[in-house]
């Protein structure tokens, strides 16, 4: 081979490059931008936080990894008596709202349709003003406030504030009222509890105990230990999720048919004559008409021919359900989901008076601090829910606390026309979403790690109050809105004797009970032994402070007290329920949505990752939404497979689904588990605003129905069409 | 022929230049620290040990740059008339961090823990550091360069692991 | 040696996910973008899987199994790495050396449970995650292959904790997210020559199966099967 002189030249050349790129390369190799930051950290020192998680009504204990004072990662706290160490995914992400860019870092005013950045003093004057001009009694009613919170204390400061404002429209969404309110409309109060202990059948109706409940990390452990001592679970849902999977028979029903279930099986129950006398004679109010309305109506053979149960399962489920010595037939928020939500929740009160509410327990004597304003408001007929401001010219002031009802409501069309038409709507959310983003006015509330709350509640048997710390200093110039609200009534001077300076002390006036009874621990040591137990009732105190100071301190290092051993007692409540409590009476909007020939029900089912519809903001969760059905960012829905075969609609094609309210597109998928008659579409998907649009919102899809009662959107009683869509996708 | 040829010599070529480019990366690492500390005044005169400052060394990965609530400690109230006890006031009095240059870093895929090497491994800070105590300047480079290949060589001179997940991750 | 391994109670786990976002935070897994995700490409070092439907409707129970790497005994993935990027430690975990990966993807083809994911691009992180990144572990570049690793970055803490108080490794020192999150206290993990560890009893109860062991893989991490 010869080399000629162009030759020599290109393999200096390619040899200078090569050197080049060599040594350049390295270099560029050598510092990554991402060890940059590196050279300046900290000695990386990692210390613990315990807190509460609030994102849900469940209270679970959080313990916070934190390097060189920043959180960056949220576990469960081994020591709290709610989750044991565990903790669900919404806990797990439950820190990255902290850093989330699209925070709101401070108040802002709407001036020509574009927020501006205002002071806290300038926005506080604002609302204070806008107050003072709509005061009123409770006729005119001219403030109203739209709350979504899980907190107790907060909720019953809102109420507060709202008394003292002379309104009474006041809607708080909250998980554990929401599931007492049927309770409190027809006995004195609701079971704290289920007794574990001794319940050994559960029915239940459309509650996800596992997924969203009241607190789901205690009910995962509880219905384990449940099932492992081989007791039966039965689920009657609309859909399989998880929690009915795990039952020992689903029996799939569209929820508007849980009453008929109930009270066939009730029927059953009063045709054997299995029930608790003694508890009905004494405590049953009107049983005997009671008795004949269901023996009238409700045979098994009509329940079939109405909900598609069949009869030997209903005949089956309740001499189980009578046979067994402390049976609870339980709901929760979720069966208000539908037209006729409330009277499903007082059949299913009323199969449980059959036997004397055998399977709950009370909690005897108050140890928690008591929300009476929230009974009270629970009790009347008419309370105020959101859809009334539909048409209502009196409002003048509209408060919302993380409320974000134009996406959780198939109205929102209407509502949004409603928004418009109030002068003053003030947000307190602290991000931006598809309701905060029609306010004139935003005052930003911290994040949840930088704030102060409790969560109180009583569903493991044990009176548990779960506290929240601030972990780090506010990062922005955001207040808390129970500092906003306190100061608020005070400056106004909306309540007579108000002495509280700013939300601490507002809570710490509840909490002082707590501590002068003197019963309880911290969440600072293991669960007592049964030695410990025995110490305990002798007298010994398990308490480790001295003061209310040391113990508020210590409250909160420590995530909460709770009360080991408490005094419980059965629950048996007056029952008292009229024809009007389970009939509908004929102007009520109940509609009959038996889907017919080619159409199917829409039915939205509700996954545990989207809890309230605010999970899309978060990326994590948004990944992982779709990670069962394996179909990331995108809306689908779910055909059972005979169904799909019969409209030749293929797994995993393109389909249009077609409701009164239009159409959209999503993928198909088979699943053998999916009611006949039904589509499964999740919620959660499709914001405008917060986070980035993936997939649709199926309930601006669906039908404006209702329960009239509450004002709950019902989730499957919507007509749809499903067709295939055609190739231009 | 001629064009394979070319690939051979860029390659040696690319393989010369990473060798020789070497110092040079090294080089661009000498940083200039914000205070003129010594060591030496510190670590030799007042007889000061290392673990007074460099508190995390025997807990943790990181042995940790002293923040400035430590330097505080000392240097509350003027001991000696010095340019750099001067900024060091400065810094005390207005709650600010020293804006030190870290010379010693590992990439974040090796986990090298001070507590591993110093505590179990009972090594002298001096192996890897140099006798800083001798130093009347702050560090400005690596005494020992960090590379995989010291690592190993210690590593097998002293039979520890040399198993890659004991230190990559 | 230990020889670490777990076994997943099925009858206990409800499917809630937990194991799954624990695992991507505390190994920093990337969040990938829409379109690479409709492409497959989502990267989980736990995933939870939906294998089938047994029965017929309305008695119909999905098998639904959170699936990690197994750990196997007998890796297929080791015996095709050209550079010894994988392959098993003295402890039975099958370590990933991502310095050492040349990202050739053969270990991900031969992985009968498809547990590897590849960094297919450098994808920028959502600001809020990426705040949150744990330091433990490195951010993984593009082109390279990555899976689950029982979360061995505690491990070599632990150890070294335990070193330093002069003690030996307790069970419960040493425990991947996945399981240290679960709410159900559905994953047992552990030393499984430890003939009295939880794990060992488990793994050997009459409900215990390993995922496709007839290829001889001899799986580490195994599933209980729920009770009917």
């Amino acid at each position: 081979m010869q080399i000629n002189r162009r030759d020599f030249v290109k393999l200096l050349g390619g040899s200078l490059i090569g050197f080049a790129a060599g040594g350049v390369g390295e270099a560029l190799l050598k510092i990554p931008n991402s060890v940059k930051p590196i050279l300046y950290a900290g000695p990386r020192v990692e210390t613990w936080k315990l807190t509460t998680c609030t994102k849900c009504p469940g209270g679970c204990g959080l313990r916070i990894r934190m390097i060189d004072d920043f959180p960056i990662q949220a576990f469960g706290n081994p020591l709290s008596p709610i989750n044991e160490g565990g903790v669900c995914p919404i806990g797990l992400t439950s820190i990255e709202s902290l850093y989330h860019p699209d925070r709101l870092t401070s108040p802002m005013k709407k001036v020509n349709g574009e927020f501006q950045k205002i002071s806290y003093s300038e926005a506080y004057g604002i609302l204070s003003q806008g107050l003072k001009q709509n005061m009123g009694s409770a006729k005119d009613g001219k403030a109203a406030f739209v709350a979504q919170t899980e907190s107790d204390f907060m909720a019953n400061l809102i109420r507060e504030f709202m008394s003292g404002m002379g309104s009474d429209k006041v809607e708080i969404d909250n998980f554990s009222a929401n599931s007492a309110m049927p309770y409190n409309r027809i006995t004195d109060g609701r079971p704290d509890f289920i007794n574990f202990g001794t319940c050994d059948f559960i029915l239940n109706f459309g509650a996800q105990f596992t997924e969203i409940s009241e607190s789901p990390l205690y009910f995962t452990r509880a219905i384990n230990e449940f099932k492992a001592k081989k007791n039966e679970f039965i689920t009657f849902s609309p859909k399989l999720t998880p929690s009915a999977y795990k039952a020992k028979r689903w029996i799939p029903i569209a929820p508007e048919y849980y009453e008929d279930a109930a009270l066939g099986i009730s029927y059953v129950i009063l045709k054997d004559e299995t029930y608790d006398k003694a508890f009905v004679q004494k405590q049953f109010k009107d049983f005997d008409a009671f008795k004949e309305l269901i023996l009238q109506d409700y045979s098994p053979a009509a329940v079939e021919s109405r909900t598609g149960v069949a009869a030997e399962d209903i005949v089956t489920i309740a001499r189980k359900f009578s046979g067994a010595s402390s049976p609870v037939a339980y709901f929760d928020e979720s069966i208000l989901y539908s037209s006729n939500g409330i009277r499903n929740a007082f059949a299913v009160i009323a199969l449980n008076g059959l036997k004397g509410f055998a399977g709950y327990g009370k909690l005897k004597g108050q140890e928690l601090p008591d929300f009476e304003s929230g009974k009270e408001t629970d009790k009347s007929k008419q309370a105020w829910n959101k859809n009334m401001l539909l048409g209502d010219n009196d409002v003048k002031l509209l408060m919302l606390y993380k409320n974000n009802f134009l996406f959780n409501s198939p109205n929102s069309e209407e509502l949004r026309k409603a928004l418009a038409g109030i002068p003053l709507v003030v947000s307190f959310s602290p991000f931006l979403d598809e309701t905060s983003e029609l306010a004139n006015l935003i005052i930003p509330d911290h994040d949840d790690l930088e704030k102060l709350d409790a969560i109180a509640l009583t569903v493991t048997g044990s009176p548990t109050i779960s506290t929240q710390q601030p972990i780090v200093k506010p990062f922005y110039s955001t207040v808390h809105t129970g500092d906003v609200l306190v100061s608020l009534v005070g400056d106004l001077k909306l309540s007579p004797k108000w002495a509280y300076k700013n939300y601490e002390d507002y809570l710490q006036t509840y909490l002082k009970p707590v501590y002068n009874h003197g019963k309880g621990m911290l969440m600072n040591q293991k669960k007592p032994t049964e030695l410990e137990k025995s110490l305990h009732q002798a007298g010994w105190q398990l308490a480790s402070y001295s003061s209310f100071d040391e113990f508020w301190e210590q409250m909160l290092r420590y995530g909460g007290w709770w009360d080991p051993f408490p005094k419980v007692s059965e629950y048996k409540p007056t029952l008292t329920l009229d024809k009007n409590n389970l009939i509908a009476d004929d102007n009520s909007g109940s509609q009959n949505v038996e889907p017919k020939g080619d159409s199917l029900r829409l039915n939205i089912f509700v996954k545990d990752l989207d809890y309230k519809g605010d999970m899309a903001r978060n990326p994590v969760l948004t990944e992982q939404f779709g990670l069962d059905s394996n179909i990331y960012y995108d809306t689908w829905v779910e055909i059972n497979s005979a169904t799909a075969t019969k409209l030749s609609i293929s797994d995993r094609s393109k389909v249009r689904i077609k409701t009164a309210k239009g159409s959209f597109k999503a993928v198909a998928l088979h699943n053998p588990a999916v009611m006949l008659t039904n589509i499964d579409v999740p919620f959660g998907l499709g914001h405008t605003v917060q986070g980035k649009t993936f997939g649709i919102n199926p309930l601006s899809y669906s039908d404006n129905v209702f329960d009239e009662a509450t004002g709950t959107p019902s989730f499957s009683e919507t007509i749809a069409m499903i067709e295939r869509a055609g190739d231009g996708i | 022929m001629k064009k394979f040829l070319i690939l051979i010599v860029t390659v040696i070529g690319f393989a010369a230049g990473i060798y020789t480019m070497r110092g040079a990366i090294d080089k661009h690492y000498e940083f200039t620290q914000p205070i003129d500390f010594s060591h030496y005044v510190h670590a030799s005169k007042y007889k000061i040990p290392c673990i007074a400052c460099h508190q995390h060394v025997l807990f943790g990965a990181r042995a940790g740059i002293p923040n400035i609530e430590i330097c505080g400690a000392c240097h509350s109230t003027p001991m000696k008339k010095t340019p750099g006890e001067e900024q060091v006031f400065g810094y005390v009095k207005s709650h600010k961090q020293i804006p030190w240059y870290s010379i010693y870093y590992v990439p974040d895929y090796v986990y090298f823990s001070h507590l591993r090497h110093v505590v179990i491994g009972k090594l002298d800070c001096k192996l890897c550091h140099g006798d800083m105590a001798a130093f009347t300047s702050p560090p400005i480079t690596q005494f020992l360069k960090i590379r995989m290949s010291n690592c190993i060589d210690c590593h097998q001179k002293r039979h520890a692991s040399t198993d890659c997940w004991q230190c990559h991750r | 040696m230990a020889k670490y391994g777990m076994v997943i109670d099925l009858n206990k786990c409800t499917s809630c996910q937990a194991c799954v976002t624990a695992c991507k935070l505390e190994n920093n897994v990337q969040i990938v973008s829409p379109d690479d995700a409709s492409e497959g490409r989502t990267m989980f070092w736990m995933k939870m899987l939906t294998l089938k439907y047994e029965g017929d409707y309305p008695n119909v129970k999905p098998k639904a199994i959170p699936r990690n790497c197994m750990q196997c005994d007998e890796p297929p993935c080791i015996k095709v790495c050209p550079v010894r990027a994988t392959y098993k430690t003295e402890v039975g975990i099958v370590a990933q050396i991502y310095p050492q990966c040349i990202g050739c993807r053969y270990c991900m083809a031969n992985c009968p449970y498809t547990v590897k994911v590849f960094n297919w691009y450098k994808t920028e992180q959502p600001k809020e995650v990426e705040k949150c990144d744990n330091p433990d572990v490195s951010v993984r570049p593009k082109g390279v292959v990555e899976k689950c690793t029982f979360c061995v970055h505690r491990l070599q803490i632990a150890e070294e904790k335990a070193k330093a108080e002069h003690r030996k490794l307790q069970e419960g020192d040493y425990v991947p997210a996945c399981v240290e999150v679960c709410p159900a206290k559905a994953i047992y993990f552990g030393d499984l020559d430890d003939t009295n560890s939880d794990v060992s009893k488990a793994s050997h109860d009459y409900r215990a199966f390993g995922l496709l062991e007839e290829l001889g893989t001899i799986p580490k991490v195994r599933y209980l099967n729920a009770i009917e």
